[in-house]
């Protein structure tokens, strides 16, 4: 139990909705969400499939534990081949959509093929249809979700929709449930888009049920207790959300500036966590309401904020204070990085406005942060200019122009959609393609690879491009979770990269929060698991299990084109020293990395997965 | 002239800031030659099992040596409780 063991496939084309058995056999090598849906990505779409053709298709998936009692159960994860990348792509959101679509009765919704006009799916327990979308085609996320409420009469329909930059191929769209939570990264909203799909609006009034339930409320009970008592997931989250790592990672000189020339921002104590708790003049009112926590979750790091009534950024949007949109989620530390100290803002309200469009239009703010970056570096340097950018001064520091950039990603429009290509897409049409900092042609995130090396080593062997979430070794080289290791030392770090990036594939397929991971272990999600499925679900299991994923994702990248020949870091990373700070003089030892981390995974010197490696993993 | 530091408290040891403390949590702090990370830490009365990250001038002091190392002139020393995000 606890599986549904339902799949619902929606063909697009053709209009049809099918239940189908989840395939058993592969949740015993893949466990669900992020390893299950990449298996049946990489069995039903070739990897050579161009991602906005109607020939991709897009999963939607929750793992064993999502909607039981287990803390941070309500996740789902979007798996599709990227937009941006062209590599494998898989979006972790949570909120209350994954659990309610368990509670309908599905593991998880495929959509394959494409709409001739605008639908959104609506599900119901056991009845699934695709109905029109006129009406809300063109709108924002949050008219469309209130659309949606109002026309099904139902106050606890959750929904999953992309904003207008999702329906423009704005190539980092995100999918929004809940208003503001977000399946973010790698454009799995544009694919959405593609399909002429504009929501999934959803409703499950079956619960969900597990194997065995007195240990499994043993299990959780013990779980929760450990993450109640750790002091970073029972108070440190709770009460500065990850906004908190802003002044950490910039006072040890890793804080990327300026599209990543600088490692220290002097305004980032404007921006940070602290900042967004100080009464501001106005109003007398902090930026933070309160904190909030998805479905089952006992850590709750959300943040829910206000802009400032008197702010620029609002005064020509009255919806924003009137409505019940008054606030919404964020700033996250991602977002307050990639939107501030890299565009050089140190202006709160304009962060949280940027945050808020993101969320009401359905946008990645760490690509859309760390493009307008580079598109700033390149209107200083002189390569674009306001013929290119319609008349917007793009200099670092000015948040009327970032703002301006956003609002026109947002709707994907004009200088908008170039931006909505990505950084690697814009700084090659502008014949600049060092100025990006991308890897496999995703957006960097907040942590400087000169500055800590083993982020470095993560972004250029990340499989879905770069990013922070596949192999986390900031919790050991900056907070010392689950032991210090030193930041500009490159030994030993393959061995850290990899232990994280397997240990993060098997949280991903479980169903839980990777927040988690700073007070679990696979020894404490194990129990779990064990106790709401069937089989023997021990830690080493688990470990193999995270390591078939990373190779199975590996393996469907080579077959794409962005195998070993995607494992680099732009020039800067290699050549500009860091200018400050501890780092000074020193750039990304990736050179040194690299060749350690395919030795430790079991590959060719070269990079590729052997067979050896295949035949040991089952691949 | 006496020399002196500069020490920033952050997240939730924020509360143990001196009432003239400016935005970016710092203050400055009077040090003879002798004055050590450890003596700093008793004088000011922080909490020492909800110290976690230190940073001198943004490097990392490991818990079993950072009381007896002694400051120099200019020093930034930042304080955290136990912290993550992502
Ligand atoms: S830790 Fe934060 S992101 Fe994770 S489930 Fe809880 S509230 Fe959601």
């Amino acid at each position: 139990m606890s599986w549904t063991k339902k799949v619902l496939r929606i063909n697009l084309t053709e209009g049809t909705c099918t239940p189908e058995p989840l395939n058993m056999e592969w949740t015993e090598q893949f466990l669900g969400q992020r390893g299950l849906a990449t298996k049946y990505l990489t069995e039903e779409v070739p990897p050579t499939t161009d991602p906005l053709s109607p020939e991709n298709t897009m999963y939607m998936i929750t793992g064993p534990l999502t909607g039981t009692m287990a803390s941070t159960a309500g996740r789902y994860s979007v798996v599709t081949k990227s937009p941006l990348t062209g590599a494998v792509a898989c979006s972790n959101s949570g909120g209350f959509f994954g659990n309610e679509m368990k509670c309908a009765g599905w593991d998880m919704i495929i959509l394959e093929g494409k709409s001739p006009t605008p639908v959104y799916i609506s599900i119901n327990d056991d009845k699934a249809e695709i109905l029109p979308a006129d009406e809300i085609w063109g709108k924002s996320v949050w008219e469309a979700d209130e659309w949606l409420h109002a026309k099904h009469q139902d106050p606890q329909l959750r929904c999953a929709v992309i904003g207008v930059s999702g329906e423009k191929g704005v190539r980092y769209a995100a999918i929004i449930n809940d208003l503001h939570r977000a399946a973010g990264r790698s454009g799995v909203g544009t694919v959405m888009g593609s399909k002429n799909v504009k929501a999934i609006a959803l409703r499950g009034s079956k619960g969900v049920t597990v194997n065995d339930p007195k240990a499994f409320f043993e299990a959780t009970t013990a779980a929760k207790k450990i993450l109640a008592e750790n002091a970073v997931t029972g108070e440190g989250l709770p009460a500065l959300g990850t906004q908190v790592l802003m002044n950490v990672i910039n006072e040890m000189g890793a804080q990327p500036t300026h599209n990543y020339k600088e490692v220290s921002f002097a305004g980032a104590s404007k921006i940070s966590g602290e900042a967004m708790l100080e009464p501001r003049e106005s109003d007398g009112k902090p930026n933070l309401t309160r904190n909030a926590g998805c479905f089952a979750c006992t850590i709750s790091c959300g943040r829910i904020s206000t802009i400032d009534p008197q702010h620029f950024s609002v005064q020509n949007r009255d919806d924003l204070h009137k409505s019940y949109h008054a606030n919404s989620g964020g700033l996250e530390y991602e977002a307050a990085w990639a939107l501030g100290s890299d565009t050089g803002i140190d202006d709160l309200d304009a962060l949280t406005y940027a945050q808020f469009v993101c969320n009401e239009q359905g946008l990645d703010p760490i690509s859309l942060g760390s493009t307008i970056a580079a598109a700033m570096e390149m209107f200083e340097e002189g390569i674009i200019t306001t013929e290119d950018t319609g008349g917007i001064e793009l200099n670092f520091g000015n948040a009327e122009a970032m703002i301006k950039c956003t609002e026109l990603v947002a709707i994907g429009e004009g200088f908008g959609l170039e931006l909505g290509q990505g950084s690697a897409r814009f700084c090659e049409k502008h014949g600049h393609p060092e100025l990006s900092m991308t890897v496999r042609g995703q957006e960097f995130p907040a942590y400087d690879p000169r500055s800590i090396q083993g982020m470095g080593l993560g972004y250029a062997t990340s499989n879905r491009g770069a990013c922070h979430l596949r192999g986390y070794t900031v919790a050991s080289e900056v907070l010392g979770i689950p032991i210090k290791t030193d930041p500009l030392e490159t030994e030993g770090k393959a061995g850290l990269q990899i232990a994280f990036q397997n240990a993060t594939a098997a949280f991903d397929s479980a169903g839980i929060c990777i927040f988690t991971s700073f007070a679990w272990s696979l020894e404490d999600v194990a129990p779990q698991l064990d106790a709401a499925i069937e089989g023997d679900w021990t830690p080493e299991r688990l470990g193999e299990i995270g390591e078939r994923i990373w190779n199975l994702e590996r393996l469907y990248n080579e077959a794409a084109g962005v195998g070993a020949s995607a494992d680099k870091l732009p020039p800067r990373m290699m050549s500009l020293p860091a200018n400050t700070g501890p780092a000074e003089g020193k750039v990304s030892g990736l050179d040194t990395m690299l060749p350690e981390y395919y030795a430790e995974r079991g590959w060719s010197p070269e990079g590729d997965v052997t067979a050896e490696t295949k035949a040991r993993l089952g691949l | 002239m006496s020399k002196k530091i500069t020490v920033k408290l952050f997240a939730s040891l924020m509360v143990h800031l001196p009432v003239n403390s400016t935005k970016s949590h710092g203050f400055d702090y009077k040090i003879d030659e002798t004055t050590t990370v450890g003596f700093l830490i008793d004088d000011l009365k922080l909490p020492r099992d909800v110290i976690h990250i230190v940073l001198l001038n943004g490097v990392y002091l490991d818990a079993e040596t950072r009381d007896a190392k002694v400051l120099t002139e200019g020093d930034t020393l930042g304080f955290w409780p136990p912290v993550a995000g992502g």
